[in-house]
């Protein structure tokens, strides 16, 4: 019996590892080989009380024009092919239930639950949140209040690789936002 | 042996020495037979150091999580993951430790322990998606900690580690409710997580042997993780689960938590032994009670109307009504009077299936007679000597009188009046029943051996 508990314990133990480890090394493999694109986003501050401080990242596009929006079901996993636009700025521009062609810059994403429009598709972007220090999270969210009102705007960078996408930083006017909540929180 | 059913048996033996129904030789010979179980693998320790030492393994595991919620982000990546393993590698050597020592452990410790454990995988698991911005719903957070945490519950028989279990896997369902893609990533997937629960299968072996805490906790998570399952299935066949079917669904899987069947020895256990009977009853008499509502009747027909169009909802019906027929074997009237108030809805829908707006309008009329009924009752049989609830008859009769009184166009003097004479009688009552009681040298809480 104490073998049966021990292999049951051992088991646990393996697997309470690999889920983090698992993570782990799938996020560390598209930080250093992933594409760098940048996407315009909001970013409002919700709190987490497991996870703590976050900024709530919710790009600005989240609807894909389609000639035919039967081809998606709610909730279905599909890509979105992004483009580089005069602003310097990946933008959407179609959506495939199939991975693109190679070369192509995509990022795989799910279709939302409920759509409005028939011409278009709703997506549901891969990240969301953008975990914050508790101490600078207040003053951070203040500023982004403050300084994103008129023309200036909050872009996501992201790293893509094989459309799985890892967010790294925030910026608002080509100025990383940790370095803003660091400045700001002196 | 353990405490609850100890505690019942110790109470007993001295009411049954009082009454002279046995000698005091076999209350010696009873106590001894089933005094706390000190033969287990355990060092037999009292509950308030189990109580201190999960209580301390808590606070150091919730301020790993509050300490790791800060967000050290002035320290590089790996730092972070050092702090996120670290806590988990001890925790986890700790555990080991535990599971090899050749000598027994005291509960205190195991407990301790696993709950440490369980806590070190939480942090670890949020400290990394928080290293990463890994988005992601807390339903699947918490599906996680709570599959990586179950395995402790079995291999250090740790209470408060199943506690934990059985309270995420209802809450993680209920979260999950219309929300799944696939039948295992909503509550479909309750009834598997339910069954991993080691102290279910002790308690259908031994059913007094778990601790009352457990048994509550089982019953509580089994009503809300079966009940969000039942939402589930419905969805999937296109009801719209705000409408009456979700409740009278609801209302038959609490008939079937009162029909579970019991053994001989747990019959006549009062019913706080019973949590799914007490859980599943409470139901019931509120669906009732709002079944005698005059603006719920229509509401709750088209609900049966609904229903019997439904697989699922006819299944659990059908599963409903065979275990009534075991309760009917086994001469449980007190359940059956109990649980027979699901089906007041489908009797008036009955009478005029084909006018609802009548049978909405009958189903109020027939609720209170019945429950009125099912309250005069209950108290009558105490009077006749038999097992009885007359204070939740008494209760029943009160409540029905205030939600006509409710419903009525009279003025709010009358009301008003109205309210404090059924106060006032209700007080009598409890008094007349508590002298009542001494006088007969009765002593049994109410519903003891009914339900």
């Amino acid at each position: 019996m104490k073998i049966v508990s021990f292999a049951v314990f051992t088991l646990a133990v393996v697997v309470q590892w690999a889920v983090p480890f698992s993570s782990i090394f799938e996020q560390e493999k598209i930080l250093r080989e992933g594409e760098v694109v940048r996407i315009p986003c909001r970013a409002p501050d919700p709190y987490d009380p497991l996870r703590g401080r976050y900024l709530a990242v919710s790009p600005s596009e989240n609807e894909v024009a389609v000639e035919n929006p039967n081809v998606f079901k709610p909730k279905q996993r599909v890509y979105a092919v992004l483009e580089l636009r005069d602003d310097n700025l990946q933008h959407l521009q179609r959506l495939t239930p199939t991975i693109p062609s190679s070369g192509e810059c995509y990022i795989q994403v799910n279709t939302a639950p409920y759509q409005r429009n028939r011409d278009k598709v709703k997506i549901e972007w891969p990240f969301s949140r953008y975990y914050l220090n508790e101490k600078s999270a207040p003053s951070a969210d203040e500023w982004l209040r403050e300084n994103t009102r008129n023309s200036k705007f909050v872009t996501a960078e992201v790293r893509l690789l094989k459309g799985r996408a890892v967010i790294t930083d925030l910026s608002v006017d080509q100025k990383s936002f940790r370095d803003i909540i660091k400045e700001t929180a002196r | 042996m353990n405490f609850p059913a100890n505690r019942w048996l110790l109470e007993r033996l001295v009411e049954w020495q009082r009454e002279g129904l046995i000698s005091d030789s076999s209350a010696k010979v009873l106590r001894e037979r089933y005094a706390p179980d000190a033969s287990g693998r355990d060092v037999p320790n009292g509950i308030a150091s189990m109580v201190l030492g999960v209580l301390g393994a808590l606070l150091i595991g919730s301020g790993l999580i509050a300490i790791i919620g800060y967000n050290w982000d002035e320290f590089s990546r790996p730092v972070r993951l050092l702090f996120a393993f670290a806590p988990l590698l001890l925790a986890q050597a700790y555990c080991a430790s535990l599971l090899i020592r050749r000598n027994p452990v005291a509960g205190w410790k195991r407990e301790a322990a696993a709950i440490l454990q369980t806590a070190g995988a939480g942090a670890c698991i949020i400290l990394v998606s928080q290293i990463y911005h890994l988005s992601g719903k807390w339903t699947d957070f918490l599906l996680c900690w709570l599959l990586v945490s179950l395995p402790l519950a079995w291999t250090h028989r740790s209470k408060a580690v199943a506690f934990f279990c059985l309270t995420a896997t209802s809450v993680w369902s209920v979260g999950r409710v219309g929300e799944a893609e696939e039948w295992y990533s909503g509550p479909l997937l309750y009834p598997l997580l339910f069954l991993g629960i080691p102290q279910l299968w002790e308690s259908l072996r031994s059913p007094l042997t778990v601790s009352l805490f457990l048994r509550w906790a089982i019953a509580s998570s089994a009503m809300f993780g079966f009940g969000s399952a039942i939402a589930e299935l419905l969805k999937n066949e296109g009801s719209d689960i705000r409408g009456g079917v979700l409740y009278l669904s609801w209302t038959f899987l609490a008939a079937g938590f009162c029909l579970i069947p019991l053994r001989k020895e747990e019959v006549n256990v009062p019913i706080v032994f019973k949590p799914q009977v007490a859980l599943g009853g409470l139901w019931i008499l509120v669906f009732g009670l709002a079944a005698s509502v005059r603006t719920n009747g229509s509401f709750m027909v088209q609900g049966v109307r609904e229903a019997f169009s439904m697989i699922a909802a006819r299944v659990l019906f059908i599963m409903v009504g065979g275990l009534a027929l075991v309760a009917y074997r086994q001469k449980r009237w007190g359940i059956l009077i109990l649980t027979s108030v699901v089906l007041l809805p489908v009797v008036a829908y009955g009478v005029t299936p084909e006018n609802a707006r009548v049978a909405g309008d009958l189903l109020p009329i027939i609720s209170t007679v019945y429950l009125g009924l099912v309250g005069l009752g209950l108290i009558l049989l105490d009077f006749a000597g038999k097992p009885a609830a007359p204070r939740i008859g008494a209760a029943l009769i009160s409540i029905l009188i205030l939600i006509r009184m409710a419903d009525s166009k009279l003025s709010l003097l009358t009301k008003g009046l109205v309210f404090i004479a059924v106060g006032v009688a209700f007080l009598v009552f409890n008094h007349f029943i508590n002298r009542r009681h001494t006088g007969v040298h009765k002593r049994v809480s109410d519903g003891e051996g009914l339900l």
